[in-house]
């Protein structure tokens, strides 16, 4: 009986782990982990202060910021467009990802379903963009940061706003596990230093538009390409990241004008 | 699968993931892998199968601990192989001090190699230099910190508590 426990084990593992890569909806599975070890999670992190009400009015004043600094800019393209309101819960990150070789890919909030946190929300750090909500208990949420696996965000870059697509990695760019990569960029439209933010989701989700993401370090010009590839700083070191905003809200309160 | 050997054995598993979870919530990106040292002491003191279940339910508890590991199960997968190789390391008649110094390094290696190829796989940079400051932690606090586990698993037996 004893021999047979360990194959058995390894088995189900196994099982798990191909019905995990096919898509199965393991769920309930997850729900153990955030159940059981959730709350260890909560007690083993550092105690809240007053640096950390600080950081909470900072999230909520650069938030302010960035929607009056989108209002003003879309304002004067097309008057009359809704940008709606979002509200956020600001929350604390209570675990880093253990798995990735390339660094933490996820992070756990200690906000839930029961502070009104769903699925494809935007998570903001008082530095800029950190992530998007992929996955929501009743106490924690799981944040996918931005450039882990092969989701793409698509961002704005310098003053002239040039559009490209920010990711974790390129493999005709060489660059740290730490940076991320900007492609599809016009030819000599940016340059080192130039800022990139949030483009911008369809009512917001999971990005609303001009959260700063990170600043271009230096720009990959291959011979023959058609677009230029840039690599860049990100503006959240997840090392440090402990306060952030939970973008709750609906996207849009009003339907939009025509 | 009688007497307190499996849960004192459990026990060290949980408290080993807690203090890794301390850790990361403190910035540590990449903190000593406690797990990994309390798996290769059980190996050492018990040998392949020990080990290598040991391993497996030290990865489920990483693998369960949010943000919950994708894809689940490969850690537990990871720690088990690890906790096999270290198991063929144990030697009945005992081990010289400085045996578990390459015993853990080569296990911490052996957990971290699938999310290394997939990495390399998907052509995104590995971050090598966390990586070699783990492995080095890692090893040389499993100097000390395996001795205990053992010291743990022998003093079970001697008290016909195993």
């Amino acid at each position: 009986m004893r021999r047979r426990i360990l194959p058995v084990l390894l088995v189900l593992t196994l099982l798990v782990l191909l019905a995990d890569v096919a898509g199965a909806p393991l769920g309930p599975v997850r729900g153990v982990g955030d159940a059981v070890l959730g709350p260890v999670e909560r007690l083993v992190a550092p105690r809240g202060d007053e640096s950390d009400r600080l950081k909470r009015d900072n999230i909520a004043l650069a938030e302010e910021v960035r929607r009056l600094r989108d209002r003003q800019r879309t304002e004067g393209q097309a008057a009359g467009l809704d940008t709606g309101d979002l509200p956020s819960v600001s929350a604390r990150v209570v675990a880093l990802d253990r798995a990735g070789a390339s660094g933490p890919e996820r992070i756990t909030l200690d906000v839930g379903r029961r502070d009104g946190v769903r699925a494809d929300s935007a998570v903001i750090a008082p530095g800029g963009l950190v992530g998007r909500v992929v996955s929501v208990g009743e106490w924690s949420a799981d944040v996918e940061v931005i450039g882990a696996g092969d989701s793409g965000v698509g961002v704005r870059t310098g003053t002239r706003g040039v559009i490209g697509t920010l990711s974790g990695s390129d493999p005709t760019t060489a660059h740290a596990a730490d940076e991320l990569v900007l492609t599809q960029l016009t030819r000599d439209r940016v340059a080192p230093g130039d800022e990139v933010t949030t483009l911008g989701s369809p009512g917001a989700r999971p990005y609303p538009p001009g959260v700063r993401v990170g600043t271009i370090s230096r720009v990959a010009k291959a011979p023959g390409a058609l677009t230029d590839t840039a690599v860049v700083e990100p503006a959240v070191d997840l090392a440090t990241v402990d306060v952030v905003a939970v973008i709750t809200g609906p996207a849009r309160t009003t339907k939009r004008t025509s | 699968m009688t007497g307190l050997r499996w849960p004192v054995r459990l026990l060290l598993l949980v408290a080993a993931l807690v203090v890794v979870l301390a850790l990361g919530t403190r910035g540590v990106l990449a903190p000593p892998d406690f797990i990994v040292i309390v798996v290769v002491g059980v190996a050492l003191s018990a040998g392949p199968g020990a080990g290598a279940l040991s391993g497996l339910l030290g990865g489920w508890l990483l693998d369960l601990a949010p943000p919950v590991a994708v894809p689940l199960g490969l850690s537990a997968l990871g720690y088990a192989a690890a906790g096999w190789i270290a198991g063929t390391a144990h030697r009945r008649a005992g081990h010289p001090w400085w045996w578990p110094v390459p015993v853990v390094a080569v296990a911490v290696l052996v957990t971290r190699a699938a999310p290394i190829l997939i990495d390399l796989a998907s052509a995104r940079p590995v971050a090598w230099g966390p990586l070699a400051w783990q492995v080095l932690a890692t090893a040389t606090l499993g100097l000390v910190l395996v001795g205990v586990v053992e010291r743990i698993e022998a003093e079970l037996v001697r008290r016909r508590w195993a």
